[in-house]
């Protein structure tokens, strides 16, 4: 719990209600993220998570509610800024450009940077994901769906980002290969990036973060310290099957 | 003086046999010698790691991709070089990874194209399709879902859509691509039931999972691919024990939340 000594969170989430053409999908999230924090988004397909990331990302417009980055309110502002102001999206599936090289793919991550110091970036991206280091040249394409998403997650860094969201960083991939993304996802954080991190191996998820709230039919059923959550008992018959 | 032969324990032809399969993309042996077999009935999971061959294994089976070496036998007859309608219309029924419904139609259509283009069971008709695909949507728990676009579905009834496609093809073996992705652990369990229900019906099953929640759940036999090659097959408690598939594929930590 946020006490009068903890600093101003990274993110604030007021009231957030969101959705498609069709109706709400979100009803009045509240959501913190502090500076270097990392929060696990869990729930059910279809509760809301990916819907929420499009809203933070500004992919999908919020209806009601606001959105604070760094005590500034960026609710409604266009993707682009919001990748400027420090938020960065790793979606689900990866969305690589898959005729595109490698590099070319992380190079599109710094996009809007004018800043001269991307290839210091690329070289932490690399320090990250070794793997990636005499692959640059190959189309991401051809790349096992490891190594996709590590392109996807360092291409998010390559902005530079104060918070860095990612959907479903397991999906489709081996045991071994979740495991060394989840260690590199932490390493990342370590070094002072927040994150977000939506994953349906509930387990995985719990295990990684600081904290996590659970959606449930787009609003917030719990949420709190991730060690708690994982022993809440609804948690585990609902979504841990134990 | 001859004594009497030993009784032979006669065993059946298996439903599908794979002998020494090697698939090669340029100098790269992405299916490097594979030999299994399966026998009718029998539920299978193939795991490995990402880009270990395992889809393009099933490509192979389903006359996606033609082999350059090797042989595969449906019921000891080669099917190698066969078209993959024509290797539906046997009853090898597939689903693919990234699921293409047809968005303009309802749910119930869907499922009733698998029945139009499937096994000579299903293939009598449009009507009758619609008969099947009734049917197998009910079986997969879509049957509510019936008349829905298939854009109104979530992302697990998606997948639940493209196991009634293929099962409305009137299979005898299902192979079933990654059907469980992107589902938490008690989606998961729903999904084993509809599997359970389908193999039930008398379908054998081959799946590629990544989830050992579903290959330890369901399967009597597991197979890990590692570059092209079977690295072990067997029993699931035993393949997962072994020291070369948790070095290979599930790592040290993972191997450890398996242990009871």
């Amino acid at each position: 719990m946020q006490n009068a000594s903890s600093p101003e969170p990274l993110l604030k989430v007021r009231g957030l209600t969101a959705g498609f053409g069709a109706g709400p999908v979100l009803f009045g999230i509240d959501l913190d993220v502090a500076p270097a924090e990392l929060v696990a988004l869990v729930g059910a397909n279809g509760a809301g998570k990916s819907t929420l990331l499009g809203v933070l990302s500004g992919l999908v417009p919020a209806a009601a509610g606001t959105i604070t980055l760094a005590g500034a309110e960026v609710t409604n502002e266009r993707p682009e800024a919001l990748v400027r102001k420090g938020i960065a999206h790793v979606p689900q599936g990866r969305r690589l450009f898959g005729t595109l090289s490698v590099e070319k793919n992380l190079l599109l991550g710094a996009y809007l940077r004018r800043d001269g110091v991307v290839r210091d970036d690329m070289a932490r991206v690399l320090d990250h994901f070794p793997a990636l280091k005499d692959k640059l040249a190959r189309e991401a394409g051809t790349l096992s769906g490891g190594e996709q998403q590590m392109v996807a997650i360092g291409r998010g860094l390559m902005a530079r980002p104060k918070l860095l969201m990612v959907d479903e960083l397991s999906l489709g991939l081996a045991p071994k290969v979740v495991d060394h993304l989840i260690e590199v996802v932490r390493e990342i954080n370590r070094e002072g990036t927040a994150l977000i991190l939506v994953e349906q191996d509930v387990l995985v998820a719990l295990d990684a973060a600081d904290r996590a709230y659970v959606l449930e039919n787009g609003r917030v059923a719990l949420s709190g310290a991730a060690t708690d959550v994982r022993d809440d008992p609804g948690v585990r018959k609902a979504y841990l099957g134990l | 003086m001859s004594e009497p032969d030993p009784p032979t324990r006669v065993r059946s032809t298996p439903q599908l046999e794979l002998r020494g399969v090697t698939k090669r993309f340029g100098g790269v042996a992405a299916v490097d010698g594979v030999t299994f077999e399966i026998d009718e009935g029998d539920i299978v999971g193939i795991i490995g790691p990402n880009g270990a061959g395992k889809t393009t294994l099933l490509n192979c089976i389903s006359g996606l991709q033609r082999l350059d070496g090797g042989d595969i036998r449906w019921h000891g007859a080669s099917i190698s070089g066969m078209p993959p309608h024509r290797i539906a219309r046997l009853g090898i029924g597939r689903t693919f990874q990234i699921v293409r419904p047809f968005g303009s139609m309802t749910v119930r259509e869907n499922a009733a194209v698998g029945a139009l283009f499937g096994s000579a069971d299903a293939r009598r008709g449009p009507k009758q399709a619609f008969a099947i695909a009734d049917e197998v949507l009910e079986l997969v728990g879509l049957a509510a879902k019936a008349g829905l676009p298939v854009s109104a579905l979530t992302i697990p009834d998606r997948k639940r859509l493209e196991v009634a496609r293929a099962v409305a093809t009137k299979p005898h073996l299902l192979l079933l691509d990654e059907v469980m992705a992107g589902l938490n652990n008690v989606e998961i369990d729903e999904a084993l039931e509809m599997v359970r229900a389908v193999h039930a019906t008398g379908v054998t099953v081959l799946l590629i999972e990544h989830v050992m929640r579903v290959i330890i759940g369901i399967c009597r036999h597991a197979i890990v691919l590692d570059f092209g090659q079977v690295l072990a097959q067997g029993e699931p408690d035993v393949v997962l024990r072994d020291e070369r598939v948790i070095q290979a594929y599930l790592g040290e930590r993972y191997a450890k939340r398996l242990k009871p």
